[in-house]
């Protein structure tokens, strides 16, 4: 079954919107990776102090712990980008078909 | 040095292997698609794997352990450093570069930029970067083969450069992402095997590292590796923007059979590249632990070959060579087929040709220039055996950050570049990067021998890449001319095109 005028406007203006917030998180994410990193780059060319006090035990410090949640946190902000575009690429993979 | 036989008989295993996989690529490296892009048929899992493979080098490998040996804590700015940059190439770059190219990262500059001039600074950006990343490559290669086979320095580097010149002139790019993907699972299995052995013998204890140490609060002080903290932010800037600039990793966007493919490789590779990171920082602390503080043989860029043996013996010392030699001969290839495809694609195809070659002669020129690469390669590794090629491994990195990542990441996400701004941008960063490494201690002072460096910081990015962007900011900017309108008249096609992909177009452009 085809679908109407209305309803193809819709799912392109749901389109829209949802590739618009996914260049927005795109440049968010991005900046905070660069932001992270850099400032984690500079506080160890500081020797900033704070980085080398024991975190736990005798050997692991706060540079340890910073530098596994900069990791984790990479992983999940890819995780969450490519959760949201997994749905823009069903909406794609839908127009595609509406439009064949 | 004794031979050592289990090195020696995974080294030929895996040579042999790769053979194998160059003869059955052979039939499937048809024309210019099966010869650039592996006609777009590798799976995102098994790109995503070639990807890390690419990026997880010897240096990756060795280096981090390396520094965790002879520096202590510092060793975590690259494994922090390392995984960084694959999220902001996932993010801006991967998905619209697979929905706007075909082969190479130009495709994509070209899209909306004048063809020509694009070509020419990607091509000329490409071929610097990967022959300063060959080079560094092949005196690491030859003197590791030197070391464990016990040949000459000059024929470990021929057997090499023969063997990479092999796999792409007869597998293109299929053969080279089937032996990353060969080599990147090796190198997970062999990190993963000596992590077992470390938590095997210490627990997840590590003080046992420190322990060790005869001056345990030096080893836990960060700021010994880089010297200045504006150094230290360049190298930073470096890992973060650099990979989305590499052409070699780049090219594997296209090797797969769409956009979310792209994305989806660099999700896979981001996560394996993290978790490898994380495991080479429990080796870092265990080589810490069981190498003690004196000199190693070979260097401290064998702490890891070094601990190998610590841990297993001759066998994992053996294994975990060849693994390393394996390493470098995959990366080696594909940054010689980068090379190739930006003489024969870019240059000669479009260039020369203004797209009118046909795929044949395309497909000969890239191996001709496979040939030549290879060749000259070869020739200057042997050349620069005793120098001290460290900056040359640093250089790629600030290239990749300075010309392309801006070139591309502009053009992809600000309307207002022109082909103006792009070529003025591309070659200050260009000029910059190259100008600021030569006149920095490591060359002017450790290589030429002057008394003291012009430029007073060890890592460049933070100049090159600033003075490229603000440069290609007001070449645009300032650009009236037709073709900078008309630059920017196509740039809302080239958003719908890189989101949407090619089947999808926008019911209206607005």
């Amino acid at each position: 079954m085809r679908r109407t005028d209305v309803a193809v406007a819709q799912s392109e203006a749901r389109l829209t919107q949802l590739l618009r917030q996914q260049r927005i998180l795109a440049w968010l994410l991005s900046v905070f990776t660069f932001a992270m990193t850099t400032g984690f780059f500079a506080l160890m060319g500081f020797g900033a102090p704070i980085l080398s006090r024991v975190a736990f035990g005798r050997s692991i410090t706060n540079a340890n712990v910073v530098a596994v949640t900069i990791i984790l946190l990479i992983l999940a902000s890819i995780a969450i980008f490519e959760h949201r575009a997994v749905r823009i690429d069903a909406l794609l993979r839908n127009e595609a078909r509406e439009s064949r | 040095m004794k031979v050592n036989a289990v090195a020696v008989g995974i080294f030929v295993a895996f040579v042999l292997l790769t053979l194998i996989i160059t003869y059955w690529s052979k039939r499937y490296s048809v024309g210019t698609s099966g010869f650039y892009s592996a006609g777009g048929a590798i799976t995102a899992r098994q790109n995503g794997l070639a990807i890390a493979g690419d990026y997880l080098s010897a240096a990756s490998f060795l280096g981090t352990i390396a520094v965790f040996f002879s520096v202590g804590i510092d060793g975590l700015l690259y494994a922090v450093g390392a995984v960084a940059g694959w999220p902001i190439a996932m993010f801006l770059v991967g998905e619209r570069l697979r929905n706007l190219g075909r082969y190479t990262f130009s495709d994509a500059l070209a899209y909306r930029l004048a063809d020509k001039p694009m070509r020419i600074l990607a091509a000329i950006s490409t071929l610097c970067l990967c022959v300063c990343y060959l080079i560094a490559q092949m005196v690491g290669a030859g003197s590791l083969v030197q070391i464990l086979f016990d040949i000459p320095y000059a024929y470990a580097v021929a057997l090499v450069g023969s063997l990479m010149m092999v796999y792409v002139i007869f597998g293109g790019m299929l053969a080279t992402t089937w032996i990353q993907v060969v080599k990147a699972s090796l190198l997970m299995l062999t990190t993963f095997a000596m992590v077992l052995l470390v938590v095997h013998r210490f627990g997840l204890d590590l003080d046992a590292a420190i322990s060790a140490q005869p001056d345990p609060i030096r080893f836990l002080k960060p700021g010994r590796l880089v010297s200045d903290p504006l150094s230290a932010i360049s190298l930073g800037v470096a890992f973060a923007l650099g990979p989305a600039g590499l052409p070699h990793v780049l090219m594997r966007f296209f090797t797969v059979k769409d956009g979310q493919s792209a994305r989806r490789s660099l999700l896979y590779a981001t996560t394996i590249i993290a978790l490898f990171q994380l495991m080479v920082v429990v080796l870092g602390y265990a080589a810490a632990a069981l190498l003690g503080p004196g000199p190693l043989p070979g260097g401290a860029n064998m702490a890891a070959i070094h601990l190998a043996g610590a841990l297993g013996g001759e066998t994992l010392l053996g294994v975990t060579a060849a693994v390393t030699f394996a390493t470098i001969l995959a990366v080696v290839s594909g940054l010689t087929l980068a090379g190739a495809s930006a003489v024969s694609h870019d240059l000669y195809s479009h260039v020369w040709r203004r797209g009118q070659a046909k795929e044949t002669s395309e497909i000969r020129v890239s191996r001709v220039a496979t040939l030549l690469l290879g060749g000259g390669v070869i020739g200057l590794a042997i050349i620069f055996q005793h120098e001290n090629v460290g900056f040359l491994a640093t250089l790629p990195l600030v290239i990749a950050a300075s010309v392309n990542f801006p070139a591309l990441v502009l053009a992809m996400h600000w309307r207002g570049l022109t082909t103006r701004g792009a070529l003025a941008g591309g070659l200050t960063g260009l000029v910059l990067s190259v100008g600021l490494i030569i006149a920095s201690k490591k060359v002017w002072v450790d290589i030429l021998g002057h008394e003291s460096s012009i430029f007073p910081y060890e890592y460049p990015t933070l100049f090159s890449l600033s003075a490229s962007l603000i440069v290609s900011f007001f070449a645009s900017i300032t650009d009236r001319s037709q073709r900078g309108r008309g630059d920017r008249q196509r740039f809302l096609a080239q958003v719908a095109r890189s989101e949407r992909g090619p089947d999808n177009p926008p019911l209206t452009h607005g």
